[in-house]
C-alpha cells in the first residue's frame, strides 16, 4: 500500500464514519426545542391556551352569571375576591414533582 | 388552538411580568411548533369529545399556586361552571387541576388525582408535553361523553 492509500484508509475513511456520525447526532438537535429539565428556573412568559371556540359547544343551558356563594368562607383577602370575580372553582387536585 | 394572553393578573393581585429573562434572551412561548400541534390537538379534542371547556396555563403561579389557580379560573367566562383549568408552574414544579360546578360532577376530585398523578410522573422526567397530553386523555376519558350524545 503506498502512503496515499493508507491515509485514505486509516484517516480519511474513519473521518468520514466519524463526521457522519456526529451530523445524524447533533444535526437535527438544531430545530430542537430547549428540553424543560426538572428543577431548573422557567424563564418563558406566562401562556394561557384555550380550545379552539368550536370544539366547545353550549351543552349546558347555564346562567352566564357565576352566582355567589351565599356564604363566604376563608379570609376575606382571598385573590378571587380580589378581583371581583365570583368564585367558580369547585374541586380539583393538585400535584408536585 | 387560541392563544390567550390572559394573565393570572387578577389573581395575583399585581401585573403578572414574564419571568427573569435568560441570557440567551427570553422566549415567548417555550414550546415548539411540533409540541403546539400536539398541546392543540390535545385540548381541542379533549374539549370536543366532552363538552369540558379544558383549559391550559404554563407559567408561573405566584404565591399560594392554588388559590391563584382557583383565583383565575373565573376567568374563562361563561365556561367557567363548565370548565378545567390545568395550571402547571415548571418553575415550582407544582400542578393544579381546577374544575368547575358543573364539570366537577363529571370529573370527581379522585378522577382528577389519578390524572395530576399521571402527568406528574411525566413532569419529573421531563416530558412536559407528553405528561400535559396524557393527562388531558386521561381526563376527557373519564369525563366520557357529553348527555346529548349518549
Amino acid at each position: 500500500m503506498s502512503v496515499v492509500e493508507t491515509i485514505l484508509v486509516f484517516v480519511v475513511v474513519p473521518g468520514a464514519v466519524v463526521g457522519i456520525m456526529a451530523a445524524l447526532i447533533w444535526g437535527p438537535g438544531t430545530d430542537r426545542g430547549p428540553r424543560y429539565r426538572p428543577g431548573r428556573d422557567w424563564p418563558y412568559e406566562p401562556v394561557w391556551y384555550a380550545p379552539h371556540p368550536l370544539a366547545v359547544q353550549d351543552l349546558t343551558h347555564e346562567d352566564p352569571q357565576p352566582r355567589r356563594p351565599e356564604l363566604t368562607a376563608g379570609s376575606p383577602d382571598t385573590p378571587a375576591e380580589q378581583s371581583g370575580l365570583a368564585h367558580t372553582a369547585a374541586g380539583g387536585a393538585r400535584g408536585t414533582w | 388552538m387560541t392563544t390567550t394572553k390572559l394573565t393570572p393578573a387578577n389573581a395575583s393581585g399585581g401585573s403578572a411580568r414574564p419571568p427573569t429573562e435568560s441570557s440567551t434572551g427570553v422566549r415567548s412561548t417555550p414550546f415548539t411548533l411540533k409540541q403546539l400541534e400536539r398541546l392543540d390537538e390535545a385540548l381541542t379534542m379533549a374539549s370536543r369529545e366532552t363538552g369540558i371547556n379544558f383549559s391550559l396555563y404554563v407559567g408561573r403561579l405566584r404565591g399560594d399556586t392554588r388559590a391563584t389557580a382557583e383565583g383565575m379560573h373565573p376567568a374563562m367566562g361563561a365556561k367557567a361552571a363548565n370548565g378545567v383549568l390545568l395550571a402547571v408552574d415548571p418553575g415550582q414544579r407544582v400542578l393544579e387541576i381546577v374544575t368547575g360546578r358543573n364539570s366537577v360532577k363529571r370529573l370527581p376530585d379522585r378522577s382528577c388525582a389519578l390524572a395530576a398523578l399521571s402527568m406528574t410522573a411525566a413532569f419529573g422526567s421531563g416530558d412536559l408535553v407528553g405528561g400535559i397530553v396524557n393527562g388531558l386523555r386521561m381526563l376527557s376519558d373519564q369525563a366520557g361523553h357529553p348527555q346529548r350524545f349518549r
